[in-house]
């Protein structure tokens, strides 16, 4: 067997080197230098062509030829009239011949290399890194290329010559200080670092296959699924070293990915097996003095920082039989959201977030006079959104500031976290917004109780009355004003007490909320001025008080949670109602497999709301209903994971009570930083529902996120 | 409406395969004419730690396109008891999922996961992802990830061969499912280890799926020692022909005390972990 599998892969290698004449052929190239001493493998590789050819002393180097060497491996190489280089091990570079400047052009991709040039005046060689845009040459030189870094060193005091496409010249300081300090850090001596130096024992060839001690049939077996051979043919060893066997190559990968730290412990390993090889290496790694520099890059960048943009256009004009409405049908968002955590120690910390937002909506943005005024019911074009102190004990936490505060056990919906404002000026891409706020939590083993004092209302933003969203369509040119609570009584200040831990495998929640609603209620004032009566339409926001419970818990797959609230409000100014929701979540992970998915992951909630006792205050004109979206509501999300960064998505809403519907098609794709969606949204239902309303407000979005 | 909803459950686990030891951690030596079962009771009883911190380095490339993908993740780990364990992993990089975390409690053989997304702001409890899905796009499944499961499987010493790169003999050690229900659960047939007879460590273990045939290869290299503990500092898992998962451990510590307040849901929920 084995030796039939050599004489396979012998076939396999003598083709392949054919296929490779064949390609150097049909592709002349111009002979730049040639090989001087080979200790260990260098290997060409074609330019066009995959061709690979292992090289020799008195081998030709093409223009435009990648070399690399192995590890254990070093070869010096000659190039033009009075240059050496010699290519330390695990390098890669490609040359090429600049026949316009008459130079020599290393690109070193990977690894170290010494140059020497012999000559008068300026140097022939010059070397780069990844980037083209400068070079650099000397007398006499190391470089070396490390996880995309580049550093270029003279030895001896050789003067540094820099030549780029725009100009060039001669000096030291065209290299950066830092630059010249890394290399004056790893090198304090002016020895080459990460040479090989021979010593009595002969360094090998090539790595010799591992072999199997002891040979019965199973070991047989197991040596060909390990991918180790029983008996090391030459030809095995040839295959093994032109494509090396699996863990070669993934641990040479693995040192491309991670730089230094594998590459000197594989070092280190081959020091240990004692091949005979030596390094020399004095005073720290690249990777540490990478990672030093890597942290003052950090250190000088103080923000998070996050672009989107955002793209609708939508299928129809907005009504025409009502109000002043923005006509537009494409809409264009821009928001740099940013902010950070600054942690003055152990226990202490200060977190902001912040954006700053603009648009081509109609009238959406206050005043920029206004920017401060953080409790508007429009948008700030600038907006601190959290901007708050932690300080932390064993049993305690005490937090104060303005910050986003979220309960509740629910994916999509929690009844209980209605006293969380969010900016709903697009109510499909809604904002949390943070609460003015101090809080202590209190631990007790897994069970927390908390306390959240919150001075001032922040209210919800909901589209203002020139929006194709706004839900208060009206033939009247209406003036809306806000009347916000001021004082510090329990119904002008908003007290939320939780308890919340985990018992029996389930998560539980427990709150009592008091102060005033941040959903508003529309109060209709009226004032006789002259004889004639004038109307005034007034955001009020009514006390109340509520009561809820929630549970979270998992059974098999699923995830399953529920909650349970009873509010009222005071003296009929607002609807009393009960709410519940259920729900869970699941990850099918078997059949969509057939459908080329890794899974599907769906959360369904179910959301329903009992009147109690309607608003019945009069001169009050609407209650919270509108905002109250979940009354009798089945609302979820599928997500078709195709992979990682792949994925569409189905997500709906189905309000049963005024027979309407919002469902989105969508697909995201993630790369790197950045993330893309496209999307459209349909809305359908009776008038009177907030889907209804929004009818014509069919779109097609597309949104863009890079995070930096 | 739309979430991040990694089956991010089993992440804690990520690390167990480079820390707790059991799938690539090992043990001491015996010859082959000792259990297969024996020897990897010896492996799990030696290897465990206490506590455990690690931060991770994890490159997920894809075999055609050469495209890379890179996270930074940070794990705890305690074992309070024989059975208990508790830990919590938290994702520093990519920008798009830093601040991600994932809280695990296993108590009284009780799992309790939960998951924090910064941009939802809560902290949801979750149900443990099926264990032959793929980890956040590795190529470890939570089933790899949690490490040998000896009561699980059956162990059988098949006989020696040299270790790879010359790292001593390596007992030959073929690990299948105590049943088929395992086996679909899991969704290997069997694998093979490769036990470092010294040591007792694992260098590679070789998968295969459900209908025998060759699936993937995990490597375990960089070895160095705590104490009397052998941990890896890199795994890599080939997946043939189709992607690559790196994991390089950038900093390690066992046994060294850890504030009980990271493992509480506080630590997660309070944004603690975000610096």
């Amino acid at each position: 067997m084995a030796i039939k599998a050599s004489l396979l892969l012998s076939l396999f290698i003598l083709s392949s080197s054919l296929i490779a004449q064949d390609f150097t052929r049909r592709v002349p190239r111009v002979r730049i230098g040639s090989v001087k001493k080979v200790s260990g493998s260098l290997v060409g590789l074609g330019r066009s062509d995959r061709s690979l050819t292992y090289l020799g002393r008195g081998d030709q180097i093409l223009d435009k030829q990648t070399l690399i060497t192995r590890s254990s491996s070093q070869a010096i190489i000659k190039l033009g009239y009075q240059s050496e280089v010699i290519i330390g091990e695990n390098s890669k570079l490609t040359i090429t011949f600049m026949q316009g400047k008459n130079r020599y052009l290393i690109r070193l991709l990977q690894g170290v290399i010494r140059g020497t040039y012999n000559g008068a005046g300026k140097p022939e060689v010059y070397v780069t890194g990844n980037s083209l845009d400068k070079n650099y040459g000397s007398s006499q030189y190391d470089a070396l290329s490390r996880s995309g870094r580049f550093y270029f060193k003279p030895r001896n005091k050789s003067p540094v010559y820099k030549f780029s496409t725009s100009k060039e010249g001669r000096s030291q300081l065209e290299i950066s200080r830092e630059e010249i300090e890394l290399l004056s850090q790893s090198d304090p001596n002016q020895k080459p670092v990460y040479f090989l130096k021979k010593t009595k024992a002969k360094v090998k060839k090539k790595e010799a296959a591992p072999t199997v001690v002891s040979s019965s049939s199973a070991v047989s077996e197991a040596a060909a699924i390990f991918g180790l051979s029983e008996t090391a043919t030459t030809a095995v060893e040839e295959a093994s070293s032109i494509f090396g066997s699996s863990e070669a190559s993934n641990r040479d990968e693995a040192a491309n990915i991670f730089g230094d730290e594998v590459l000197e412990s594989k070092i280190k390993e081959k020091f240990s097996d004692n091949t005979g090889v030596l390094l020399e290496k004095k005073g720290p790694t690249f990777r540490e003095l990478e990672v030093a520099a890597k942290k003052k890059k950090e250190a000088k960048n103080p923000l998070d920082l996050s672009l989107y943009l955002k793209s609708t256009l939508y299928s129809s004009a907005p009504r025409e039989d009502v109000g002043n409405v923005d006509p537009q049908s494409f809409h264009q968002d821009a928001r740099l959201n940013f902010g950070n955590k600054y942690s003055f120690n152990d226990v202490e910390s200060l977190t902001f977030s912040a954006w700053l937002d603009i648009s081509n909506r109609k009238e959406v943005y206050n005043d920029i006079g206004e920017t401060f005024d953080l409790q508007s019911s429009k948008r700030n074009y600038l907006y601190l959104n959290e901007l708050y102190y932690t300080y932390t004990t064993r049993d305690m936490d005490i937090q104060f500031g303005k910050k986003i505060l979220k309960t509740g056990k629910g994916i999509i919906y929690s009844p209980s976290d209605s006293f969380s404002p969010a900016d709903g000026t697009v109510p499909t891409a809604p904002l949390f917004l943070g609460n003015f706020f101090i809080s202590a939590d209190y631990y007790l083993g897994d069970w927390t109780l908390t306390g959240i004092l919150l001075p001032t209302v922040v209210p919800n933003k909901s589209p203002t009355q020139n929006s194709r969203w706004t839900t208060l369509y009206s033939d009247l040119d209406y003036q809306l004003e806000q009347d916000l609570p001021s004082g510090f009584s329990t119904r002008e200040t908003q007290f939320l007490l939780k308890l919340e831990g985990t018992k029996w495998g389930t998560d539980w929640l427990f709150t009592f909320f008091n102060g005033p609603n941040t959903n508003p209620v529309i109060r209709n004032d009226i004032q006789v001025i002259n004889n004639t009566p004038t109307f005034t339409l007034i955001q009020e926001h009514v006390p109340i008080t509520y009561l809820s419970a929630g549970f979270s818990t998992t059974l098999k797959g699923f995830e399953l949670h529920g909650e349970f609230l009873t509010q009222n409000a005071e003296d009929g100014r607002d609807d009393s109602f009960t709410a519940m929701m259920i729900g869970f979540r699941y990850v099918m992970d078997n059949w969509p497999k057939k459908l080329g998915l890794n899974n599907i992951d769906f959360v369904l909630e179910h959301g329903r709301e009992t009147l109690r006792s309607p608003q019945s205050q009069p001169f009050y004109a609407l209650s919270s209903l509108n905002a109250r979206f979940y009354q009798n509501s089945w609302v979820g999300t599928m997500i078709f994971n195709v992979n990682d960064s792949l994925s569409f998505n189905y997500d709906f809403h189905f309000d049963l009570k005024y027979n309407g519907s919002a469902q989105i098609l969508g697909a995201n794709y993630n790369s790197g930083s950045s993330q893309y969606r496209l999307k459209t949204e349909v809305f359908s239902g009776d008038e009177e529902s907030n889907f209804g309303k929004w009818d014509l407000n069919d779109n097609i979005t597309f949104e863009y996120v890079i995070n930096y | 409406m739309e979430f991040f909803m990694p089956s991010l459950s089993a992440s804690l686990i990520l690390s167990f395969c480079l820390s707790s030891g059991f799938l690539c951690a090992p043990l001491q030596a015996a010859k082959c004419d000792k259990e297969g079962n024996a020897i990897m009771k010896e492996q799990d009883k030696r290897q465990s730690a206490k506590t455990e911190e690690e931060k991770q380095k994890i490159v997920i490339q894809d075999v055609k396109s050469k495209k890379k993908e890179e996270r930074d993740l940070v794990r705890f780990g305690i074992k309070p008891k024989e059975n208990d364990s508790r830990s919590v992993l938290y994702f520093n990089s990519p920008a798009t999922i830093k601040g991600a975390g994932l809280l695990s409690w296993k108590e009284q053989g009780e799992e309790n996961q939960w998951l924090y997304i910064p941009e939802i702001k809560k902290l949801q409890r979750i149900a443990s992802g099926s264990r032959k899905e793929y980890f956040m796009g590795t190529d470890f499944t939570y089933a790899d990830l949690e490490g040998e499961n000896l009561k699980k499987n059956n162990y059988t010493c098949q006989g020696e061969m040299a270790c790879p790169n010359k790292q001593g003999q390596c007992y030959i050690i073929e690990a299948k499912p105590i049943n088929e229900s395992e086996s679909r659960n899991i969704g290997y047939s069997k694998r093979m280890l490769l036990v470092n007879k010294d040591k007792l460590i694992t260098h590679k273990i070789v998968f295969f799926d459900l209908k025998g045939a060759k699936l993937k290869t995990a490597e375990y290299v960089q070895w160095e020692q705590i104490g009397k503990l052998w941990r890896p500092n890199l795994a890599i898992m080939d997946r043939h022909g189709v992607q690559k998962t790196f994991i390089k451990v950038n900093s390690r510590k066992l046994n060294k005390p850890i504030d009980d307040l990271v493992f509480e849901k506080r630590f997660l929920e309070k944004e603690m972990h975000i610096k």
